[in-house]
């Protein structure tokens, strides 16, 4: 089989096709992940644990099925990797703690079970921060992912090793968590894009939690096209009918967009922590972009950022505190610093506090979706710019500076953040487009409409290798 | 002191250090009392947010 590109230049999308086609070989896929997993793993460690010989194991499977004209789908035979909080069977799920040392799921959860059903062939389980949550510590079992842009700076978090992975090619698309931003920043600090959908749409079964009433599973993937096609794998076929699906499974982005509205979040660029020139530069140009496809661009306010906040980190370490009390009680040694001393906050928050805060909660969500009642979508920042050095993260930065992730786990909105330029440093920069709840499909259209405009999304994979490590 | 009660242990200078978060923690926490603190706002409350009955 002869692809058109190298495969360890292909979207999971342009892959996905070759494969159909018989084009590409599921096994020469996968040992182009391999090779490129023993190239730049040892700098990025964006794995927590392989399972090269299963993938390729699985990929002489999806080869011979598909010659024998059996193709389950658009993820048959597509190289993926999980979060490790998110449990595969026969495979540690050590969530970056010492707590989790021992345990080993039986079965898979819910989530990658529907991935691996659809095709899709594990690669391994991707690092994160401990329990996902706190920022990178050394004390910790594995060392923190590095960015691939610039190995000495932050990856982002939590799901840092999927935007990792996908963005120096050793996966084609990961499965991530999202409490308070943790699939959009990572992919935001990577280049890549990230897509957190309402909370009911992905089963969350056989998922590590942090803050229940926030947490949700979403996807990274090197476009938004690649993002949805694993999205509707994970989903129930209603909800892929509401995306919009052809017969093989390929999702259908191209629409009309005529007339649609998108609020720009004015007051998220100017509320503390502001979001810097590049950025605001780069967010005016791709106001421009969705201008041409057909938007109408409106400037809308939410209220402000810090109340957001304030709510957010009440409702999550008040429910963190409550899921790991017992552990933090009888064997408090067994965690790193950064995730115990930030849960143990949870302790200061009283019943009636944390009433307030889901009170807040839904006032805010009022709020917001009196503004998305104008407005069909929402485009707000999701970093302030550039990914910072590892070594200036402050251990209280998740208390000190407001989350642009967070407001929409509280409202439960369908979130996406994709790349939209790159600072003075050559780290990557980006913006989050926000749905009306239910409307998963209007987001990945706006995106896919986005990136069939620019190539930002692609200089990662066009290049081969991060830049960095040339 | 709060977390003694619950029975977990912190040696003195962790709990200094985190005493120290906690005035960012003091803050959101203000942030959200005072947000429901209006009298309006209790009354509403007190009949469950609805304005109309079931």
């Amino acid at each position: 089989m002869n692809s058109v590109l190298p495969p360890d230049r292909l979207t999971l999308a342009q892959a996905a096709r070759l494969i159909r086609a018989r084009r590409l070989s599921p096994v020469e896929l996968m040992e182009s992940c391999l090779a490129r997993i023993e190239q730049f793993e040892p700098h990025v460690n964006a794995f927590a644990a392989m399972t090269a010989e299963s993938a390729l194991a699985g990929a002489r499977h999806a080869e011979t099925e598909i010659a024998g004209g059996v193709w389950r789908g658009p993820l048959h035979g597509i190289p993926v990797g999980i979060k490790d909080v998110i449990d595969v069977s026969g495979v540690p799920t050590r969530a970056q703690s010492r707590q989790m040392e021992d345990y080993v799921p039986l079965r898979n959860a819910a989530s990658v079970a529907r991935w691996l059903d659809a095709g899709a062939l594990s690669l391994g389980k991707l690092t994160t921060h401990e329990f996902a949550f706190g920022s990178p510590d050394p004390a910790l079992p594995r060392p923190p992912a590095r960015n691939p842009w610039h190995t000495a700076h932050f990856a982002g978090g939590s799901s840092s090793g999927a935007a990792v992975g996908v963005a120096c090619g050793m996966v084609l698309g990961a499965l991530g968590s999202d409490t308070a931003g943790s699939v959009r920043s990572p992919a935001a600090l990577c280049g890549m894009s990230g897509f957190k959908p309402g909370r009911a749409c992905v089963n969350r079964r056989g998922t590590l939690a942090l803050a229940p009433s926030l947490d949700a599973l979403g996807v990274i993937a090197g476009s938004v096209e690649d993002c949805a096609m694993l999205f509707l794998a994970l989903v129930e076929p209603a909800v892929q009918r509401a995306v919009g699906v052809d017969i093989s499974g390929y999702p259908q982005l191209d629409a009309e967009v005529r007339g649609l509205r998108i609020g720009v979040v004015r007051n998220f660029f100017d509320d503390e922590p502001s979001v810097n020139t590049d950025c605001r530069a780069a967010v005016d140009a791709a106001r421009m972009i969705f201008e041409d496809a057909g938007y109408t661009l409106t400037e809308v306010s939410l209220p402000p950022l810090a109340q957001w906040h304030a709510a957010g980190m009440v409702i999550l370490l008040a429910e963190a505190f409550a899921l790991h009390e017992y552990w933090l009680r009888t064997r408090i040694d067994l965690y790193g610093r950064s995730f115990s001393d930030a849960v143990l906050l949870g302790a200061a928050i009283s019943a009636a506090d944390y009433v307030h805060a889901v009170q807040m909660r839904r006032a805010l969500t009022v709020d917001l979706d009196a503004t998305m009642g104008k407005c069909d979508l929402l485009l707000a920042p999701i970093q302030g710019g550039e990914a910072p050095l590892l070594g200036a993260l402050s251990q209280w930065g998740f208390l000190q500076r407001p989350s642009y992730g967070l407001p929409f786990n509280l409202s439960d909105n369908p979130a996406l953040s994709l790349c939209c330029g790159f600072g003075k440093t050559g780290l990557p920069l980006a913006m989050q487009l926000i749905g009306r709840r239910g409307s998963e499909g209007s987001v990945l259209r706006a995106g896919y409409a986005y990136q069939r405009r620019t190539d930002w999304h692609r200089r990662l994979h066009l290049s081969g290798k991060p830049r960095s490590l040339n | 002191m709060l977390l003694a009660q619950r029975g977990i242990a912190v040696e003195s200078l962790r709990c200094r250090q985190l005493v120290g978060a906690l005035t960012y923690l003091e803050r959101m926490l203000e942030m959200v009392r005072t947000k429901r603190s209006t009298n309006e706002a209790l009354v509403q409350d007190l009949y469950g947010g609805q304005e109309d009955p079931p």
